[in-house]
């Protein structure tokens, strides 16, 4: 009965327009494939405009990109431009899906309300569905992470976009606004400390200085800074506070390891400086007690 | 000294210590002859190297667990946690190095005197046997930290004795307990480190001391006169060897301790990472003093390279016996200088290729890439090695 079904339609289909080639694809798709394509955004452009003749069936993550950016010049552009690219992250089906592809403004759409990112960034999307911001934007509709991280275009997120990505949404006399700037302040301070602390045990090991145990607080630090990172997207205050104020714990023991690293640095020199006193002295002595034998 | 004499009044008070005070008294202050020079003082400072080894290496068996499991952590613990720990363990280590070159250069400047001729010639050979043992000292000592510097280093010299024929796979497995350095190698290297080797030392050592002292300092006279009295000796500008030469040797012992602390405190040797079976480290190379064997083996067969060095060691033990001329005096020895020099010079140059191969390295403002067997190749602006 379906295979009679699906023959049918494909003959619809070539009535309607569809090569002999596309009308082959279709019938070797599986058959919820098969039904998504028909009812996705591209049944109108064809298989061919995808699978080009000539070139294998299946087609390779690195050569996708360029086969939508044919149609989608503009995305094309900013993806190429984007930590996903260079990062050898997602491409375009990851977020949009293959033969389903929808519109985005669709709630069918994968990439409906930029909900799809959190298909990856599990740890960003367990803080956001527990903040408001959630409910916020289903109610008003805007995107979801795209709205502050920004889509085909993206790249690593920096505190320098804390401010614009607020006041997309926020007005700068808000208190949602001042939140922000108030959250991105701390978050600033903490990083810059941290690029600070690990300036200065680069240039402890490029002195020659073991920096096993300093590296490790390091690696601490930067993994407390990135739960705190993690905690921002929830948006809860008491949440952030202390995960920064954790990150801040961290850091400032690192830079006190690394100060006592330096101070018992000097400490041994100092300690050198006067051994080398006291071996001179015995050699003074030793040298007047041979010139004394000699007179004798 | 009035406290020593008192000592010995005590004690021959009580027991029959005069006679051999007195005599070992008489062998303290015979002097020297007129050539002594700092030189001289190479092999009290060897004795007073292996001391702080000793002192040291006492130190750190307190904390040091030699099991495969522990034996890494154990010495993290002496050098970030032990209090002076990472003194102790720098100044052993670079005790270690301090002393393999001493003795080198004090059986180079015994060779150039001529002090290995009639009648000192065990003298000669216990010295070049104690030469081997301080070699073995740093071998075994080497694997101990069980890091992966120290784990593949001793990986690739257990392997080299494994192709010599019918004793090679003996030997190996005798070293590692084992098909592979593990567990058995470690426990191993550890008895050979701090019991086996120490015993044969302080055996071989008192032997060699004995004999220098009843002997006395070699002259520079043919071997067929008689050697110089005392008297000669002073008359000619000798000293005696106590007090004169000894106050020489405590001004050269202050300054190799303070080289040994300075070069501790300034450059300590680091910890590689764990010891790891599975991943072999890239441009893994021994200590600088197997640097000339390790490059041997990379331009010979592997059993001539492994049986090269065994010769030579064997030839240098029988030095004594087969050059017998009588002339000790450097300058009346041209073949013997000539030939010196030469496996001097081959031995410092295997050194180096084997320090600089699979290295990079900027010469005269362009950068080469010397390969395993020390070859440099430009490298192109590009990255890759150029032909």
């Amino acid at each position: 009965m379906i295979r009679r079904l699906n023959i049918s339609i494909l003959l619809l289909l070539g009535l309607w327009g569809f090569s002999c080639e596309d009308l082959f694809a279709l019938a070797s798709l599986e058959e919820s494939e098969n039904t998504a394509f028909t009812a996705s955004v591209h049944e109108l452009i064809g298989c061919e405009s995808c699978h080009l003749p000539g070139k294998p069936d299946k087609i390779s993550r690195a050569v996708l990109p360029q086969i939508c950016g044919d149609c989608h010049p503009k995305q094309h552009q900013e993806f190429t431009e984007s930590v996903h690219w260079s990062g050898k992250g997602a491409v375009c089906i990851d977020c949009h899906g293959n033969h389903d592809i929808r519109l985005v403004r669709k709630p069918e759409s994968k990439a409906y309300r930029s909900l799809v990112c959190g298909t990856c960034h599990l740890g960003p999307k367990e803080h956001f569905d527990l903040g408001p911001h959630k409910a916020g934007m289903e109610k008003t509709g805007v995107l979801a992470c795209a709205s502050c991280h920004g889509n085909h275009s993206i790249q690593s997120p920096t505190l320098e976009i804390v401010s614009s990505a607020c006041a997309g949404c926020h007005p700068k006399d808000t208190p949602e606004f001042q939140m922000g700037q108030e959250v991105g302040g701390l978050f600033t301070g903490i990083r810059d400390t941290l690029s600070l602390a690990a300036a200065r045990l680069s240039d402890l090991q490029d002195q020659g200085i073991s920096i096993r145990k300093e590296e490790q607080i390091l690696e601490d630090a930067r993994g407390a800074f990135t739960r705190a990172r993690l905690v921002w997207h929830g948006l809860d205050m008491v949440n952030i506070r202390a995960e920064v104020s954790n990150t801040g714990e961290t850091t400032q023991s690192l830079l006190n390891a690394i100060s006592s690293v330096l101070d018992d640095r000097r400490l041994r020199k100092i300690g050198l400086v006067v051994v080398w006193g006291i071996i001179l002295a015995n050699i003074i002595l030793l040298l007047l007690k041979k010139k004394n034998l000699g007179r004798s | 000294m009035k406290i020593l004499t008192l000592i010995i009044e005590w004690a021959s008070d009580r027991y029959p210590v005069k006679p051999a005070w007195t005599r070992i008294s008489h062998h303290v202050r015979k002097p020297v002859p007129a050539h002594t020079n700092f030189l001289f003082t190479l092999g009290s400072l060897a004795i007073f190297l292996f001391a702080i080894q000793v002192v040291t290496g006492l130190l750190m068996m307190v904390y040091y667990k030699p099991s495969v499991r522990d034996a890494y952590a154990s010495v993290l613990f002496i050098t970030e946690e032990v209090p002076f720990g990472w003194l102790i363990r720098q100044v052993h280590t670079w005790g270690a190095n301090l002393m393999v070159l001493v003795v080198l250069l004090h059986t180079l400047k015994t060779f150039i005197y001529g002090g290995y001729k009639r009648p000192r010639e065990m003298t000669w050979v216990l010295g070049v046997m104690l030469f081997g043992i301080v070699l073995g000292f740093g071998f075994t000592g080497y694997l101990l930290p069980w890091d992966q510097l120290a784990f593949w280093a001793t990986t690739v010299a257990t392997e080299a004795p494994g192709s010599m024929p019918f004793a090679g796979p003996f030997i190996a497995e005798l070293m590692r307990g084992g098909p592979e350095v593990g567990e058995a190698t470690l426990g191993r290297f550890f008895v050979a480190h701090v019991a086996l080797l120490p015993i044969a030392l302080l055996g071989v050592m008192a032997l060699h001391l004995l004999l220098v002292r009843l002997q006395g300092t070699s002259p520079l006279e043919r071997t067929d006169v008689p050697e110089p009295t005392s008297e000669e000796k002073l008359q000619a500008g000798g000293k005696p060897f106590f007090p004169h030469h000894m106050i020489t040797e405590g001004i050269a012992a202050y300054l190799i301790l303070g080289i040994l602390l300075t070069l501790a405190i300034l450059a300590p040797f680091h910890l590689a990472e764990p010891a790891n079976p599975f991943e072999t480290p890239v441009g893994i190379k021994p200590e600088w003093y197997f640097l000339p064997m390790f490059q041997l083996l990379k331009y010979l067969p592997e059993p001539v390279a492994v049986a090269l060095p065994g010769i030579f060691g064997l030839v240098l033990l029988l030095l004594p016996f087969i050059d017998r001329s009588v002339e000790r005096h450097p300058k009346k020895r041209p073949v013997a200088m000539a030939l010196g020099a030469a496996v001097l010079v081959i031995t410092l140059t295997l050194g180096i290729l084997g320090k600089v191969s699979e290295t990079n390295l900027t010469l005269f403002g362009s950068d080469y890439h010397f390969d395993a067997k020390g070859i440099p190749h430009l490298i192109e602006k590009d990255g890759g090695p150029g032909q």
